[in-house]
């Protein structure tokens, strides 16, 4: 697949504060790329330096294996976006304002109108075309921003947190929307610092923090980067210290926990891990309520590689 | 043409300034018309007597041949009216706003001498109120001459009104230029004139000002930002925009000097003068939307600088107090203003001004200065990002 | 609200200076006498001008100029070096004037010149009935009798109509504080803002929640006000009166009016808080205009064809109480003014307050 953005050594300082530091990034063609991190780890500045809003210090940035710059037109022309913040003309109604925002990109008058139709359509606003963004609630607000950035069939779409503040439904209607968008032939750059939107949507993700590159890959590869790669809980009464401690040294086991009569164990790759614990338990005559087994969150991940959550909790 | 069209469609969604501004030149026309025949002179001949006409009340307690025969002398060249229905607070009204210049008050008693006639203006030492106090008191004069006579009251009366109403005989010296005096027609079309480089300010900083900062918005100018319009275009649609919405703006005012120039020789034969400069005042106005939008103004703020830039100006310029009452240091300040030689070039169609061929290309040379340097101004302000807008895009 | 005004004065201020006492006054005006022929008809006529003319004189309304034939008197009129030309014969006056003459012009000269033919008319009537009387009315015209008297007291200070556009410009800084009543509802009808939502779920009284908010911005308006009447009275010599407890009563009822229609305002109007201003602006404007903010002579043309717009226009009601109290010295037109900006004011405030107090919403 074709490198449709690539970026090399960007740099970008606020005076002091280094809000970008030598980022790395290549985004194949037809993919859903996620960009990881909790806020103020640099996504918002890494895309906006992409699309040439901000000035950066260093750095090479191509999109279609062109420089990317203020006046690359026709670059832009290809470019879509999805702000954070719901960016609407409040005098225009919903049509006008998709009209408008596609008439940017589309000159063609019945051209536009096929593709304001098929916006209009595709985020389920049909019944809303005459009213104003003041009398769209949160949710529908946020779908209009998104017709307003994809109405004109752009190749390559950025979407910057567009699920905050959203209510579950239009969130879910907002990612199948995305996989629609990637199946119709669009590649996808997703900024979230959702784990659980990113760990569904995206196929490859990159993790950032304080505008460094903390890990990248695919889900699977980035669970593989840490230690710990099962939870096992297991629900059991009464187990004394030196069962405890022969649990811990069972192979694979890195940490135990034991509180409240659940017994919690963090082990790292193994086929056997679960069978491991419960013949232990078993065989010291236990009787065990649940048992359960998990596998690490990116959460996980990021808390390994940092030392910190990727949401403040 | 895509952003050309939006720019009207925002315009449609922020027409109140455009209201507040049509209410008000409405309004000023209605009143102008309303004053104008007081404000005008009338014909070159030897009769008078509607230009020294004035709107004179009267409150007569005394009811006697003296009084009666005082106000029936004064009707024949003034506006008399009775006013004794009103109060003394209404009829201070009346004074104060000019519906008098003249109110009496004849007590009861005056012809035996035991009463007052007190009179009342708020331009007591003015020459129309000496003038007619001097004609009051030259009446009272006469009529007790001619009781000290031997005439009977209403003798007196008739006799004082004969000896009063032969008056000395006024020519005027014509000029060569052969200009007729200002009709009640001509009023109008001055007024009106000398109102709109306020009223083209006004609307156009207001009323279209709000469409072009509506543009202005932070998340929408990054959107915009993104996508391949070239900045210059986005400009040039502000610009095409605000251009248009002055040239609509300048017809309905010349479609208004039309209507109302029927009744002015001074039309008929000005209106190019007047044509040429009302562009030019709407081209600044055009030009002074488009400098002060070129920052990064909210809608109050936008309010706020066009009431006190063209109220100051107006007022300092000669717009709302004829030029020729003020002073010559407020002048020369006010030659830095553009508002100032609009004026000045419009008022050269009154004939109590000089109508000056030479000094009217100069006017007319200053003001496109000023929409030339105006037009530079915002450019720079636009180019530089002195004014832009702080991109809504966050540190994170 | 503050600023706007005082620098809207400011520029009024030099824009008016003194052209109130440039047009009460009259200025001596050049002046030529011809004299046709030799009388007593011209001599007395040219010993009253030449009287009218001494410099310094109270009563000066002529700079004699010296010509000696009327051509010559013409020519200047035309070249506007003279104004007013007085030829003189046996029984006859003629006044001669410029083209564009001012009405003091014709009015002075007229009058002069009409007064002296009327009363060696009347003194030529009374000598066939009765010498003696026809002398002694020769004695009396020496002297210089008056019989009307002027009522100079009738105003408070001198009619300035000029001082209008103070009084239509403080005006108008009190209404736009409506925009404080506007933000009133901003911040208590959850229905507008999300800040009043955070207050509407609180466990705090609304009621006292919207008198308290009143209360706020009542207390810095007075005080706006009051600096700004400071600077009028001190600054630009705006003739205020002495009665404090009166002026003191129309700050008050003024800024609680404003304040109020801004609440109905906010009211009544859609969109959100901004929106509900920009309206009441344009609303407040339009007043302001009709009012005599810019044309001070418009409130008398309503006066006279239009009466009961003067009665209902907020800003004349407040610009009428403000001037009754000052230049009107009118107590009865001040009470009158007031008590309909206060009979307003109460039933705005009883409305906002019921309004606002609601807690719930049929849609927020």
């Amino acid at each position: 697949m074709a490198e449709i953005l690539k970026v090399k050594g960007l740099v970008k300082r606020y005076k002091e504060l280094i809000a970008i530091d030598h980022l790395d990034l290549s985004i194949r063609e037809g993919e859903i790329f996620g960009l990881l991190g909790p806020n103020g780890s640099g996504k918002s500045t890494t895309i906006n330096c992409i699309l040439s809003l901000l000035e950066y210090d260093k750095g090479e940035i191509e999109i279609f294996g062109k420089p990317m710059s203020p006046k690359a037109y026709e670059l832009k022309n290809q470019i879509g976006i999805v702000p954070q913040d719901v960016a609407v003309y409040e005098a225009l109604t919903v049509y006008e304002n998709i009209d408008f925002f596609c008439g940017l990109y589309i000159k063609d008058k019945e051209t536009r109108k096929k593709y304001v139709q098929e916006a209009i359509d595709f985020v389920a606003l049909n019944d809303f075309v005459k009213f104003k963004p003041s009398k769209l609630s949160g949710g529908l607000k946020r779908r209009l921003n998104i017709a307003c950035g994809i109405a004109h069939k752009p190749k390559l779409i950025f979407f910057d947190e567009p699920t905050v503040a959203v209510d579950p439904q239009s969130r879910n209607k907002i990612l199948e929307g995305i996989e629609q968008l990637r199946a119709n032939g669009a590649t996808i750059i997703y900024t979230s610092h959702y784990m659980e939107e990113v760990e569904q949507l995206c196929d490859r993700i990159l993790i950032i923090d304080k505008g460094h590159t903390i890990a990248e890959g695919t889900v699977d590869e980035l669970k593989g980067m840490i230690k710990k790669s099962e939870i096992i809980t297991i629900e059991v009464a009464g187990i004394d210290d030196k069962t405890l401690d022969m649990v811990r040294e069972i192979k694979n086991v890195y940490s135990v926990n034991y509180e409240n009569n659940t017994l919690k164990i963090e082990a790292g790759s193994g086929k056997h891990n679960v069978i491991d614990i419960v013949n232990l338990l078993q065989d010291k005559g236990y009787k065990m309520k649940k048992i359960f087994s998990e596998q690490p969150t990116l959460n996980d991940v990021f808390l390994e590689l940092t030392g910190k959550q990727l949401r403040d909790e | 043409m895509h952003l050309f069209k939006n720019f009207f469609k925002l315009l449609k969604s922020n027409r109140t300034g455009v209201i507040i501004y049509g209410v008000i030149f409405i309004a000023m026309i209605i009143g102008v018309i309303a004053a104008a025949p007081s404000l005008a002179s009338e014909s070159t001949g030897p009769d008078y007597a509607s230009q020294e006409a004035i709107e004179v009340t009267y409150v007569d307690n005394d009811h006697s041949a003296l009084s009666e025969g005082l106000i029936d002398y004064l009707s024949v060249n003034n506006n008399v009216t009775d006013v004794s229905d009103r109060s003394a607070s209404s009829i201070q009204d009346l004074v104060f706003f000019g519906l008098s210049e003249y109110h009496l008050t004849i007590e009861d008693g005056f012809a035996d001498g035991t009463g007052e006639i007190t009179y009342l203006s708020d331009m007591e030492k003015s020459g129309a109120i000496y003038r007619i106090d001097g004609a009051v008191n030259n009446y009272i004069q006469a009529y007790r001459d001619y009781e000290n006579m031997g005439y009977e009251p209403e003798e007196c009366a008739d006799l004082a009104k004969e000896l009063l109403l032969d008056s000395a005989t006024l020519n005027v010296v014509e000029k060569d230029d052969g200009r007729s005096s200002t009709t009640a027609g001509d009023v109008v079309i001055v007024f009106i004139n000398q109102f709109f480089p306020y009223l083209s300010i006004g609307f156009m900083t207001l009323g279209i000002g709000h469409t072009v900062i509506a543009n202005n918005n932070k998340l929408i100018g990054d959107r915009i930002e993104c996508s391949p319009v070239n900045r210059k275009k986005i400009s040039l649609a502000n610009s095409m925009g605000i251009a248009t919405s002055g040239l609509v703006l300048w017809l309905v005012f010349m479609l208004v000097n039309l209507m109302l120039g029927q009744d002015s020789p001074a039309f008929r034969e000005y209106w190019w003068l007047l044509v040429i400069n009302s562009f030019l005042t709407t081209m600044i106005a055009c030009a002074f939307a488009a400098f002060v939008t070129s920052f990064d103004v909210t809608s109050n703020s936008l309010s706020m600088i066009t009431n006190i830039a063209s109220l100051s100006m107006a007022f300092v310029s000669g717009v709302f107090v004829p030029q020729y009452l003020l002073g010559e240091g407020l002048l020369t300040v006010a030659k830095f203003m553009p508002m100032y030689w609009c004026v000045v070039a419009s008022n050269m169609i009154d004939v109590n001004s000089n109508y000056d061929s030479g000094k009217l290309l100069m006017c007319f040379g200053i003001e496109i200065l000023f929409i030339v340097a105006l037009t530079m101004a915002a450019a720079f302000v636009k180019s530089s990002g002195l004014g832009k807008a702080k991109s809504a895009v966050k540190t994170e | 609200m503050f600023v706007f005004p005082l620098a809207l004065m400011t520029a009024m201020h030099f824009a008016f200076d003194s052209i109130y006492d440039y047009q009460n006054s009259i200025d001596p005006m050049k002046t030529i006498v011809i004299e046709e022929g030799e009388g007593m008809y011209q001599d007395g006529f040219v010993d009253l001008v030449e009287t009218l003319s001494e410099e310094g004189s109270e009563d000066q309304l002529f700079v004699l100029e010296d010509v000696d034939s009327l051509e010559d008197a013409k020519a200047k009129l035309a070249e506007e070096e003279a104004e007013i030309i007085f030829v003189v014969s046996d029984g006859d006056i003629e006044v001669y004037l410029q083209e564009n003459h001012s009405v003091t012009a014709a009015a002075v000269a007229g009058s002069v010149a009409d007064s002296y033919m009327q009363r060696y008319t009347l003194i030529a009537d009374a000598y066939e009935r009765d010498p003696a009387l026809a002398m002694e009315l020769i004695e009396d015209a020496s002297e210089d009798v008056t019989y009307t008297v002027s009522q100079k007291d009738f105003f408070a200070a001198d009619p300035n109509p000029y001082s209008w556009y103070f009084l239509s410009t403080l005006v108008m800084g009190i209404l736009f504080m409506a925009m404080m009543g506007i933000s009133m509802v901003g911040d208590l009808r959850a229905d507008v803002s999300a800040e009043a939502m955070r207050y509407s779920v609180s466990p705090a009284r609304k009621g006292q929640m919207v008198i308290v908010s009143f209360l706020a911005r009542l207390i810095p308006g007075i005080a706006i006000v009051v600096v700004q009447l400071i600077v009028m009275k001190n600054v630009f010599g705006i003739y205020l009166g002495n009665d404090y407890f009166k002026l003191a009563l129309f700050i008050v009822s003024a800024v609680m009016f404003s304040i109020s229609f801004g609440v109905i305002c906010g009211l009544c109007f859609k969109g959100n808080v901004n929106q509900r201003g920009n309206k009441a602006t344009s609303l407040i404007m339009i007043s302001v205009f009709l009012s005599g903010e810019m044309i001070a002579q418009l409130p008398g043309i309503f006066e006279r064809y239009f009466p009961i717009f003067n009665k209902i226009n907020p800003a004349t009601v407040l610009n009428m109480a403000l001037f009754k109290l000052t230049i009107g010295n009118s107590a009865e037109g001040f009470f009158l003014n007031i008590a309909e900006i206060i009979g307003l004011t109460v039933i705005f405030l009883a409305i906002g307050i019921a309004v606002l107090r609601r807690e719930k919403y049929a849609s927020v």
